[in-house]
């Protein structure tokens, strides 16, 4: 068979050029790190990468989320913190006016003090966030949720809390509305509320009582009624009928309906006390009634105990709140930890996925560019040799 | 392309092309002319001229090989459908953030503006048309639009689709008027005028999409990341339910009125509206959807009988409000493309591994190709080329022969010199 010259040439210079293409790819692969340069050289691989990719932005940005609403519950947690502070000290002021000793400037100078927390209070819950953004408000977070007025502090801002997405199907809120957190506290016992008479003229006071069999407990208002300082009857507000009476004993306990309290001290003749159903109430009025109740100067001694006994239960249930949304800021920074956990151990292993994907074998390319280089070497050689194989050389 | 070259008996070669398209005939050339698509102006299609006066005719389709023919491939396998794959991502983007732009309350209190602009439908009319219609194309569906070329054409009675991609009639509903539009593909088409007979309109539902598309919102307070609606617990409420803030699913169904959702029974719930009309009612189920005035609020918890919540329309203090951005992110990954079978991701990473399979598929018919080549080329050269040591052998040869030749007639003039100088000397 013969080979033209010209073929020999030809072919061996294909040869050579193919050579150096892998050659030039096998470098390339080995200065970048990556196998898969584009989408052709692993169509199916690109798409996993290209969805691996999607996703690790998508968690990304879980923990951004994650890392602002945590910011945002650190927050308000110190805020109620603070708030509970307060109210400790509202509490020991509470029990010190609570004294029958005490006089009308004494009480005033508890009112004054009150004053201050009750400010303070308002202060807290008008917190704002970096952004300037009301740490209350809801999602009316541009103006300020509470305002005050004297002692009357209402809520403006909005029930409605935000969302984030701290993972594919988890959303926690970043943060409690200022009505969940400072004005749903509920009031008396929680199932009913014991207040005096206005127009009492003994010293009697009542206690703020409990419910022992709540399955007797028949929710209504209901009047405890003096007949004479030793005999009271219990009558039902909406139908009149007397529920129970009994003879008065100074600290005794009084029972009915599943329910039971003590009044103490000396009740007169036509004096009245009520029982209603708890409702809710402010955490900014259990310290406004109790500093109206101590600047007041027409109540009685029995007035006074009674009311200054239901602000020491409304602080005592202000606290209960607050530590209830502490408790769930709590659980939701636990979960934000958890879940940023969960996310960077994900995107860790998806970035492992996407490295096996395209990330260069160093050991195999190293070993590919050698045989290539030896095999280029070869057919240089080779060609180099065979070249000067011609009869002409020996006829000069 | 492919060429084929035939000898005549006079030893003329005539020259074909493609399938059979005579370029060279005897004594007479025929020229190649760049053509306009008669359905789309901006592509050209190669003709084979007629002469002067004479209608080139398109021999496009029959250009099959060689590099011509690697073009054109390229322009209607993989440019044509990737414009349409990348305009179909392009309308979803739009259409989605539009929507949900419509759906809630920007920073300055307003209903959301449209976010992206995108180009509409292409409609090409051919230029051999000889009728007085038109044709106005609008998308009506996002999740009803294809990546294929449509071509609507008319028979003198009847307008009849045809998916030229597929190949494939496809029924319209609708008489194509402005009243009753065919409806078809995610598209409305109205024609108007009248058509002659073999009329017809390439129809790209996507293709513009892109070179159209731009972004209307030129500042962040734009964005509508507030719903539409708020919503609000009654303060006489005496159970734990709790209500979502509205989000508005279906904005141009929505109106800015007051509803109420009250509990008939702690497992029953009824939706009013301002003037005490029920509009919709069912059994409470915690955390599921209630719809009603193209909207959804969701309530949790344990509501008690005769809980009541107001929904009515944002207001300022709902300015804080993410519920429709939340909404967005979650349009971002729907499955909202062809038929909704189709996520955004999923749509460009189709469109990525497509792109790669035929650039891969290209890369191993170029390297056969080669190989064919490059054997053709050796075994033509081994036939007609020559090789160097074979020549320098038979050069070799032939010079010893005259040099044999030459001591020949050395020798013989030898021979004839002795005899002459013998016969003379004697």
């Amino acid at each position: 068979m013969r080979i033209s010259t010209a073929s020999f040439q030809n072919d061996a210079v294909s040869q050579m050029d193919a050579l150096e293409a892998a050659l030039a790819k096998t470098q390339q692969q080995l200065s970048t790190g990556l196998k898969v340069q584009s989408a052709a050289d692993d169509p199916t691989g690109m798409t996993t990468v290209n969805q691996l990719t999607v996703e690790i932005s998508a968690s990304t940005q879980y923990v951004t989320n994650s890392n602002t609403a945590q910011t945002n519950l650190q927050l308000e947690a110190q805020a109620m913190t603070d708030a509970t502070n307060i109210f400790q000290n509202v509490n020991t002021l509470a029990v010190e006016a609570n004294n029958s000793a005490l006089t009308a400037a004494q009480r005033g100078n508890i009112a004054t003090e009150l004053q201050q927390d009750l400010n303070q209070l308002v202060s807290i819950a008008n917190r704002t966030d970096s952004a300037g953004a009301y740490l209350f408000g809801g999602i009316a977070s541009t103006s300020a949720p509470f305002s005050q007025s004297n002692n009357n502090v209402t809520y403006n801002g909005s029930t409605q809390v935000n969302q984030v997405q701290i993972g594919q199907n988890q959303s926690i809120s970043t943060g409690d509305s200022g009505f969940a957190a400072f004005m749903n506290v509920q009031t008396g016992n929680g199932t009913f509320v014991t207040s005096a008479g206005a127009a009492n003229t003994g010293n009697a006071s009542i206690s703020t009582g409990q419910v022992t069999q709540p399955s007797q407990w028949v929710p209504g208002n209901y009047t405890v009624t003096f007949t004479d300082p030793t005999d009271y009857t219990i009558t039902d507000n909406s139908s009149g009928a007397t529920v129970s009476s009994g003879t008065y004993t100074d600290g005794g306990t009084i029972a009915f309906n599943g329910a039971q309290f003590t009044i103490s001290g000396s009740p007169a003749s036509g004096d009245t006390f009520s029982i209603a159903p708890a409702g809710t109430t402010s955490a900014f009025s259990a310290i406004s009634s109790l500093i109206t109740t101590l600047q007041s100067s027409s109540l009685n001694n029995g007035q006074l105990a009674t009311q200054i006994g239901a602000s020491i239960q409304q602080v005592q249930n202000t606290i209960t709140s607050f530590s209830n949304v502490s408790a769930s800021v709590g659980s939701r920074l636990n979960a934000i930890t958890a879940s940023r956990g969960t996310a960077t151990t994900n995107q860790t292993s998806m970035k492992t996925n996407i490295a096996t994907i395209t990330n260069v074998d160093y050991a195999v390319a190293t070993t590919a560019l050698s045989s290539e280089e030896l095999a280029l070497q070869a057919a240089q050689e080779s060609y180099a040799s065979l070249e000067k194989m011609s009869l002409f050389q020996y006829l000069q | 392309m492919s060429v084929n070259a035939v000898t005549e008996s006079n030893n003329q070669m005539d020259v074909y092309i493609g399938t059979g398209q005579a370029l060279v005939t005897s004594s007479s050339a025929q020229q190649l002319v760049a053509m306009q698509n008669p359905n789309d102006g901006s592509e050209y299609d190669i003709g084979l001229s007629a002469g002067s006066g004479g209608t080139p005719s398109d021999i496009t389709s029959e250009m099959t090989g060689g590099s011509l023919g690697g073009l054109l491939t390229t322009r209607s396998q993989v440019i044509d459908p990737t414009q349409n794959a990348l305009g179909q991502i392009a309308v979803g983007i739009a259409t989605l953030m539009n929507q949900q732009q419509a759906s809630g309350m920007d920073m300055t209190g307003a209903p959301g503006q449209p976010m992206f602009a995108v180009g509409g439908v292409q409609v090409q009319p051919s230029i051999n048309n000889t009728g007085s219609s038109t044709l106005a194309a609008t998308r009506t569906a996002l999740s009803g639009l294809t990546t294929d070329t449509y071509k609507l054409s008319y028979d003198g009675t009847n307008w009849n689709l045809e998916d030229t991609s597929t190949g494939q009639a496809v029924t319209m509903s609708g008489t194509g008027s402005a009243a009753n539009p065919f409806l078809v593909a995610g598209m409305s088409l109205v024609v108007s005028g009248t058509a002659a007979a073999g009329d017809d309109y390439v129809i790209n539902p996507t293709a513009g999409a892109i070179s159209g598309m731009s972004v209307l919102t030129t500042s962040p307070t734009q964005i509508a990341a507030a719903s539409l609606g708020s919503s609000v617990a009654a303060t006489t409420n005496t159970g734990s339910g709790t209500i979502t803030t509205p989000t508005v699913t279906d904005p141009t169904n929505w109106t800015n009125g007051n509803f109420t959702v009250s509990f008939t029974s702690s497992s029953q719930y009824q939706v009013t509206d301002a003037s005490g009309n029920v509009v919709t009612s069912g059994t409470y189920t915690a955390g599921s959807p209630i719809t009603f005035n193209g909207e959804q609020v969701a309530i949790s918890g344990t509501p008690a009988t005769g809980d009541s919540f107001t929904v009515g329309a944002a207001t300022a203090a709902s300015i804080g409000d993410n519920t429709n951005l939340l909404a967005m992110v979650a349009a971002m990954s729907s499955s909202s493309l062809d038929g909704g079978t189709t996520s955004l991701n999923a749509a460009t990473n189709n469109l990525v591994s497509a792109i790669g399979v035929l650039t891969q598929q290209a890369q191993s018919n170029a390297s056969a190709q080669q190989t064919v080549n490059q054997s053709a080329t050796d075994a033509r050269n081994n036939l007609s080329g020559v090789n160097l040591d074979e020549e320098a052998a038979r050069m070799l040869q032939y010079q010893q022969a005259y040099q044999a030749c030459a001591q020949m007639i050395q020798a013989s003039n030898t021979v004839f010199n002795s005899l002459l100088q013998a016969i003379t000397s004697g």
